[in-house]
């Protein structure tokens, strides 16, 4: 089992759960922008982000703490992490605490919205939610890169990276569950739902024309990322990533993560249709854990294959 | 940094024949269990360090060809034991710490949670996990005999002398008169400074041998200028790309949007 672990020091738990903290990172961050704009009939797409966020976030820590060898060490997962007089220095307990904080502050925005509070309420709380939102996407890359040893992760651009990439993705997983959400959901449970339901059509549409914006800035910090670490280390690191699983992963991510979703939107311009919003965003959504696959495990898997010890 | 200048361990790889004595003598006093055997281009064996084999001797045949025959070069490969050790730093659990009287980098298993970073962050590649007892393991330069005023395992050994034991200002004197005589001493300021040093033979450069250089441990990589420091040096020039294209990249997002507010602006006011 090369392509997961146990051979990799980081496998496919590790991916995911970079995946699913940028993503609910996103979600926050795409919370607060639609409640910042003060239209009411975001607030489906608000709401379903809000709700969504925390636990996605919990599922990713949840995978992190199975991915540890010794998970039976913590029973209360990164309680022991999180104590900052263990050792300040380590990137790892910053991120425990942030990743905590944000799960806990995420709850709670939750109860707020779901107790339908005041906007002023509504925006304090996402608004808080944002910052740990991106301070969450921004670690999963600081710790790939502050990991020293291994070059393809040390710049400072694949932070950004995981930030832009967590941003479109979590906008498009939002539209994608907020119609499904507003198809399913009983009404007493969801009631703005169906309230705006002539609005979803519009409001999906704006959303994934900022999501196409997003992608640009993506596109730029992968570039930016890629370029430093050439100039850096040579043309070895870049290779890998187009080589064997993870150059698979990589290249679908690009093709069908990236390139389809963004050539759809400008073929369909202006439009609700399914194939430029909605399969878009689920392609957008879904190859984003592809380009975390295809960072973490192909330098992994190049030392693998050079017979290498890794790490 | 410890209490004194510490211990340190100067390998002189021109006194090394490679009989890995070194490596049995590991073996036997931290009780590790045999390797499995597996041939490989040279003799090295184990190729690296594993969680069962703490140290081991690499073999390296340089040059030769048109009749003349190559240099065979040993070169062991151990914990570097470094003075600002990286695995400690990345810790979140504090496994690893710095033994205050001979400046060894020593690890708790009992605080290992099995996060692997350390394993990711060495500069050497050296900590591995142990499958078996699922917790990260390397050499511990011995302190439990150094505390009892015994040399380590592995230098008490060395048949020829390859092993140099002593304090750690008077390992680096010889290793800096090493120096003198045009010999590389890997160790005497990688990342900061190495308690574990490599004197290695004339005319052979550490990439010549495998050995991460600066501190990019695989071969066919440019020289790197990032990791060439101490982990704080590397962790500064990441932080600091990460800030600025943060601060220029807010500025110019700031920029495009209250371009565009005002651009709604006038359009509003020019309808009204």
């Amino acid at each position: 089992m090369t392509v997961a672990g146990p051979e990799l020091v980081w496998g496919l738990l590790i991916a995911v759960y970079l995946y699913l903290g940028g993503m609910s990172g996103g979600m926050w961050m795409a919370a607060f922008a639609a409640e910042y704009s003060g239209r009411d009939e975001y607030l489906p797409f608000t709401k379903t982000a809000v709700y969504l966020a925390p636990v996605l976030l919990a599922v990713g820590t949840l995978l992190l703490v199975l991915d540890l060898a010794r998970p039976s060490r913590e029973p209360l997962g990164l309680l022991h992490i999180m104590n900052v007089f263990n050792n300040p220095t380590s990137i790892m307990t910053l991120g425990s605490i942030i990743i905590s904080s944000a799960i806990i502050w995420g709850l709670v925005t939750a109860v707020i919205y779901f107790a339908n509070a005041s906007r002023r309420v509504r925006l304090f709380f996402s608004f808080i939610a944002a910052l740990l939102g991106f301070a969450t996407a921004a670690y999963t890359g600081l710790l790939l890169a502050l990991a020293r040893d291994v070059p393809l992760w040390a710049s400072g651009w694949l932070s950004w990276l995981f930030v832009t990439s967590g941003v479109s993705s979590g906008i498009a997983a939002a539209i994608v569950a907020t119609r499904v959400l507003g198809e399913l959901a009983p009404s007493y449970i969801l009631p703005e739902f169906k309230k705006y339901r002539d609005k979803w059509a519009e409001v999906a549409e704006k959303a994934h024309s900022y999501d196409i914006k997003v992608m640009w800035m993506e596109l730029a910090a992968l570039v930016a990322w890629l370029l430093t670490v050439y100039i850096r280390y040579g043309p070895a690191p870049v290779t890998w990533l187009f080589t064997g699983i993870a150059g698979a992963a990589f290249a679908a991510y690009l093709v069908l993560g990236w390139a389809l979703p963004v050539a759809l939107y400008y073929l369909y311009p202006r439009k609700e249709s399914w194939v430029n919003i909605y399969l878009g965003a689920l392609l957008i959504a879904v190859l984003a854990l592809a380009l975390r696959y295809a960072v973490l495990t192909a330098p992994q898997l190049a030392e693998l294959a050079a017979g290498l010890p890794i790490g | 940094m410890p209490l004194t200048p510490g211990k340190a361990v100067l390998y002189d790889s021109e006194k090394c024949i490679g009989c890995r004595a070194c490596e049995v003598a590991c073996h036997q006093w931290n009780s590790l269990p045999a390797d499995d055997t597996s041939f490989s281009p040279d003799y090295t064996n184990p190729p690296h360090v594993t969680s069962r084999s703490w140290t081991t001797v690499t073999f390296h045949e340089l040059g030769g060809g048109d009749g003349k025959p190559p240099l065979w070069v040993f070169v062991k490969i151990q914990c570097f034991h470094c003075l600002t050790p990286t695995c400690a730093t990345v810790c979140p659990t504090k496994a690893f710490h710095i033994d205050p009287l001979t400046g060894a980098v020593v690890w708790d298993p009992e605080k290992c949670i099995g996060c692997k970073y350390c394993i990711e962050a060495c500069p050497f590649d050296i900590p591995r996990l142990d499958p078996s007892t699922k917790r990260v393991v390397k050499c511990t330069f011995c302190v439990d005999r150094i505390q009892h005023g015994i040399p380590p395992a592995c230098v008490q050994a060395c048949p020829t002398g390859a092993l140099y034991f002593d304090d750690y200002d008077r390992v680096v004197a010889k290793a800096k008169e090493l120096e003198a005589k045009g010999r590389i001493v890997y160790g005497l300021r990688e990342v900061g400074g190495t308690r574990f040093m490599i004197a290695l033979p004339r005319g052979v450069k550490p990439e010549d041998v495998g050995l991460p250089s600066p501190v990019t441990k695989k071969p066919g990589y440019a020289v790197a200028p990032v990791g060439a420091e101490d982990y704080w040096g590397y962790a500064a020039t990441i932080l600091g790309e990460w800030g600025a294209v943060g601060v220029v990249g807010g500025l110019i997002l700031a920029g495009l949007w209250w371009r565009e507010k005002r651009m709604r602006e006038r359009r509003s006011g020019g309808g009204s």
